[in-house]
């Protein structure tokens, strides 16, 4: 099986899962790496995730396979009822919780992983079972944008977060959760370049203070070509020869030179 | 390590890891207690064969040393690398006498993946001249697939990367510990495949159901 038949297999059964939570009123957001899969099997019918530099530089990342999925719980204790049958609705579905906050389930000759996630403000007896607390988590739900994918067994409609709240999530989790890991610059920096840095600049100078702490985050992880999040980048997307790196890290210290312009530029005042 | 690693369960003396890696009995003995020293192998007395303690340990300590020496290869585009692709790169690899072995992503089967978008490999001895014409190997990005040249003393099947080698539904791929340890060295998602290929190596050493 080909890693595209693997995705839409992925897809299919969040679309399933999503429904069904839906059907009781709960919400839930697609966060992660497979929010770029998605975006990109919108944008051009496919979820690799693969694109050309600045610089002349083709890149992979492939496909996301694992969704990781934020539980939206609210502080309304009458809605805590609808959040105690989540756990039925993933064993509807046909998932098995194999460990802490992971479910698998095995289809169609592929396992399918989901991986839970709480607001960090969420007290551990109001989870209906083990989710792994996730700070920034408000900023992740703040603006939530709802995606539609046609799949052959039907639509997918599925929220993922704006830019500030997909970055806030990937900065912390570089520069606090797990520094040494090189896979969030590398989503940070993809992200920017699928997306785009108008649209990016747009939310991250229209997100207040949070807007502002996190492009203060992202220009320092990739100021210059000696900084870490271009270091990762460059680990991480396997490009070799001393030529071609130093083309890939000039292309990411542009991108985030070209969105610190376009945020100051926002953020001018009127003359 | 490659031998510990390959029969776990199996005591190997100084002067036999010597005869079957071919060095001399005296680096065989050094190496051997120097592990036995650090806690990774053991043995019933002073006479008696090396066993690893845990070979699970054994394998994450070798991939973390091995780690600091991230790969230097040649690096390529190749616009396919289906199983058929690699077929025929095998098979040019055999007729023109290539010494060879796949690693990374060409050395792994399907049901061991677990990351995607990793490049492929072949460890190569010598020119590899109808290796670059069979897959149309070209010098630009992405580079999907890397051609590797092994330590010279690594370069052999007495306990260097052709140690244990598998033969694989499109050609020889270099044994499961030496894939973990190659891809870790790849580094990127490369240690995600590296740290799932530790734990399909570690189920490979559980006792199997009985049937009857």
């Amino acid at each position: 099986m080909d890693d595209s038949t693997e995705f839409d297999i992925v897809l299919d059964e969040l679309r399933q899962l999503l429904s069904s939570a839906s059907a009781v009123g709960l919400d839930v957001l697609l966060i992660g790496g497979q929010v770029l899969a998605v975006l990109m099997k919108k944008r051009h019918g496919s979820g690799e995730v693969a694109f050309e530099t600045s610089t002349g530089v083709r890149l992979s990342r492939g496909y996301t396979l694992e969704p990781d999925l934020l539980i939206e719980i609210s502080d309304d204790e009458t809605e805590h009822s609808r959040l105690d049958s989540f756990p039925d609705i993933l064993r509807q579905c046909g998932f098995k919780r194999i460990r802490e906050a992971r479910w698998a389930k095995d289809t169609k000759g592929t396992k399918v992983l989901l991986d839970l996630f709480a607001p960090d403000t969420t007290p551990d007896d109001v989870k209906p079972t083990s989710m792994t607390s996730l700070y920034r988590s408000e900023l992740a739900q703040r603006r939530p944008q709802l995606v539609s994918l046609q799949l052959p067994a039907g639509e997918l409609q599925v929220r993922i977060p704006n830019a500030l709240g997909f970055l806030a999530l990937k900065t912390d989790a570089k520069m606090r959760i797990r520094p040494k890991e090189t896979k969030d610059s590398f989503d940070a920096y993809i992200y920017v370049a699928v997306i785009g840095v108008d649209d990016v600049a747009q939310a991250l100078a229209g997100g207040g203070t949070s807007g502002s702490l996190v492009a203060k985050e992202l220009f320092q992880l990739f100021a210059s070509r000696s900084s870490a999040g271009v270091k990762d980048v460059v680990a991480q997307a396997h490009v070799f020869g001393e030529e071609s790196q130093l083309l890939l890290s000039q292309s990411v210290v542009d991108l985030f030179e070209s969105l610190r312009e376009k945020i100051n530029a926002l953020q001018a005042p009127e003359p | 390590v490659r031998l510990l690693l390959q029969e776990p369960f199996a005591a190997i003396t100084a002067q036999a890891a010597a005869a079957r890696a071919q060095i001399s009995y005296v680096y065989a003995h050094n190496i051997l207690t120097a592990l036995e020293r650090d806690g990774f192998v053991g043995r019933l007395s002073a006479k008696s064969g090396f066993l690893p303690i845990n070979p699970v340990h054994l394998l994450r300590e070798w991939i973390t040393r091995a780690e600091s020496t991230p790969l230097e290869p040649m690096a390529y585009y190749a616009p396919d690398t289906s199983i058929a692709a690699l077929r025929a790169a095998e098979e040019a690899r055999r007729s023109s006498g290539i010494k060879g072995i796949f690693t990374l992503a060409s050395a792994i089967l399907p049901s061991e993946i677990h990351a995607t978008a990793l490049p492929h490999a072949l460890y190569v001895s010598g020119d590899y001249d109808a290796i670059v014409t069979a897959l149309r190997l070209r010098r630009t990005t992405p580079h999907n697939f890397l051609v590797l040249r092994a330590a010279p003393t690594d370069e052999t099947a007495a306990g260097g990367v052709y140690y244990a080698s598998r033969e694989l539904p499109w050609g020889r791929g270099v044994a499961v510990p030496q894939l973990a340890v190659d891809f870790a060295r790849l580094g990127g998602r490369g240690r995600e495949q590296s740290a799932a290929l530790v734990e399909y190596y570690a189920s490979s050493l559980l006792p199997r159901p009985s049937h009857g």
